[in-house]
């Protein structure tokens, strides 16, 4: 399979902190990688290196053979590649259908097909017959799901998901999972940032690990569940 | 049917209003243009202040620079204000692009772009009081014209003002409303909601609150250039002062901001209220001021989203005892 996004040994300072050093990572077509660490490790900030909403200050990225790096965030969705948000950042005053139409605008301004690109994706995350409720007035887990229709409803090829799973319970995790399985399915390379491991160990087929603005662990799950250095970075040394 | 109910209750709205400027009296008549005057900056400010989320000081400049512009070219080459209003409309999109540009580059939003754009309006009025090509300190006087009163937009009643402002307004809903439920205006909204999150959707900030500021600045222009015929007189105190600016913002602040008819409302109890209580108060200095103030606060205490929220619980209150039936009550 091709390499559809590529990050290249990408470097990150806020003022004298370094948030991420010289982490690489290759995302193949089609694939579930899961990022994971601790609070703290970088996770979020290679998401927004890589989105555009930063600009490394070393290192480059690469989507689907182009650089992309220090791109506007605006113009990466547009090749196809956009992130939802650690914090819920869903239109709160609009309705649920114009929450997602307002991506759907982005690839056809044609209102009807617009909203037809809606529609579907609002089916897709499950908030069928919500349309017309206030983004605000939903509950947290809905607000996520709202968030992944506004994305999806952009046409992604791949999509890079800030902690999707917060502040949901189990059950709601669950069907959330199987959302993204779907999604994967028709072709969707997703790229999901958990601290909860559980959440992602079932579906994602690579890890990636961050401690500290390293990448200190890299493989299939089961590997990395025995990974000496991932155990010590989330228990403490002995 | 619906539709068709929609479009005759315009309709209505439309013949009622056109019916309005014949009562004759000439100081109504006045009142009445600066009404419609101020609903159609309120409408114009809405669209970059109420649906793009940008508040804005600067509008004055935009009508101080088609008022100018038109006032200039009819005093040089007596170029008609049809046309020249258009000439207008250029320079205010140009003006707008570049200081549009220098703040939202540069990241500048909420507060720091209203206060920014105080600074822009005021120096471009001190560079005008001091600029004797545009007439300086005194202004312009545009010179009677009376050999086609249609074509330099010069009557000798206050009637015909009325109605082209009238239609300028209703041109402009009409137009804006467009804009509103186009992509245009969901962009806009998204941009008010939530600017990262816009960006994430693919959505070019920048550009659309350009878009937008370009957009409010060139129907701000135009009612510049029907002001400057409407008084015959131009001064930087008239088209480029803050006040100009502030009542702006009132009567679509007060009226409802990101809704379009609020200024409607805005600008039909603010203006009235400004022109009445100064004709009745005005007398004691100050006085007038303190009065409309107190409104302005009481407003703002009671309903902060606007009159047009007043006017909403009216009419559903009304729909809900009249029809007895079981509508959605906000």
């Amino acid at each position: 399979m091709k390499n559809v996004l590529e990050a290249k040994n990408v470097s990150m300072w806020f003022g004298g902190l370094q948030a991420l050093n010289n982490v690489s990572i290759t995302i193949k077509e089609h694939e579930i990688v899961g990022l994971i660490g601790p609070n703290g490790a970088g996770k979020t900030t290679l998401l927004n290196c890589i989105t555009g909403f930063y600009k490394p200050l070393k290192g480059k990225v690469f989507y689907k053979g182009m650089e992309v790096t220090g791109l506007k965030p605006h113009k990466i969705c547009k090749m196809g590649l956009t992130k939802t948000f650690q914090i819920i950042r869903a239109f709160k005053s609009l309705s649920v259908l114009d929450n997602v139409l307002i991506g759907a605008l982005l690839r056809s301004s044609k209102m009807d097909e617009a909203l037809s690109i809606s529609r579907e994706a609002i089916e897709k995350v499950g908030l069928r017959g919500k349309e017309e409720m206030t983004a605000g007035n939903l509950t947290p887990a809905d607000q996520r799901s709202l968030e992944l229709a506004r994305a999806l409803a952009t046409k992604p090829d791949v999509l890079l998901l800030d902690e999707i799973a917060a502040g949901l319970n189990p059950v709601e995790v669950s069907g959330l999972v199987e959302t993204l399985r779907e999604i994967n399915r028709e072709g969707l390379t997703l790229i999901i940032v958990e601290h909860v491991m559980q959440a992602i160990m079932p579906i994602a087929k690579k890890i990636v690990v961050l401690h500290g603005g390293r990448k200190i662990a890299e493989g299939p799950p089961e590997e990395i569940k025995r990974n000496e250095r991932v155990i010590e970075a989330y228990f403490g040394e002995e | 049917m619906i539709t068709l109910k929609k479009h005759l209750s315009k309709v209505l709205i439309a013949v009622m209003f056109s019916l309005i400027p014949l009562y004759p009296s000439p100081y109504f008549r006045r009142t009445l243009f600066l009404v419609l005057y101020f609903a159609y900056l309120g409408v114009a400010w809405d669209i970059l202040g109420g649906y793009t989320g940008q508040g804005s000081f600067v509008h004055a400049a935009f009508v101080g620079l088609g008022a100018y512009t038109s006032a200039l070219l009819f005093i040089w080459w007596r170029l008609t204000p049809y046309i020249s209003m258009f000439i207008g409309v250029l320079v205010s999109v140009l003006f707008a692009a570049l200081i549009g540009y220098l703040c939202f580059r540069f990241g500048l939003r909420g507060h720091f772009f209203f206060l920014a754009s105080i600074a822009f309006l005021v120096a471009m009025r001190y560079s005008f009081t001091n600029w004797d090509l545009v007439g300086g300190a005194t202004g312009l006087i545009i010179p009677l014209e009376s050999s086609n009163p249609w074509l330099y937009m010069q009557f000798e009643g206050k009637l015909p003002y009325c109605y082209i402002m009238l239609v300028f307004l209703l041109i402009e809903i009409y137009l804006a409303e467009k804009i509103v439920k186009s992509k245009l205006g969901y962009y806009f909204i998204a941009i008010k909601e939530d600017e990262l999150a816009s960006e994430s959707l693919g959505i070019n900030t920048l550009k659309y609150k350009l878009v937008s500021l370009m957009v409010s600045a060139a129907f701000t222009s135009m009612a510049g250039t029907l002001y400057a015929f409407f008084v015959g007189y131009i001064a930087p105190e008239t088209v480029l002062s803050d006040i100009l600016t502030v009542q702006i913002v009132i009567v679509a602040v007060l009226g409802g901001a990101g809704t379009i008819y609020g200024s409607l409302i805005g600008a039909f109890i603010m203006v009235p209220l400004m022109e009445y209580t100064r004709a009745f108060l005005g007398a004691r200095s100050g006085l007038d001021l303190i009065v409309l103030g107190s409104l302005i606060i009481l407003i703002g205490v009671l309903y902060p989203h606007g009159l047009i929220r007043l006017l909403e619980k009216i009419y559903w209150r009304l729909r809900m005892v009249k029809g007895g039936r079981n509508e959605k009550c906000s």
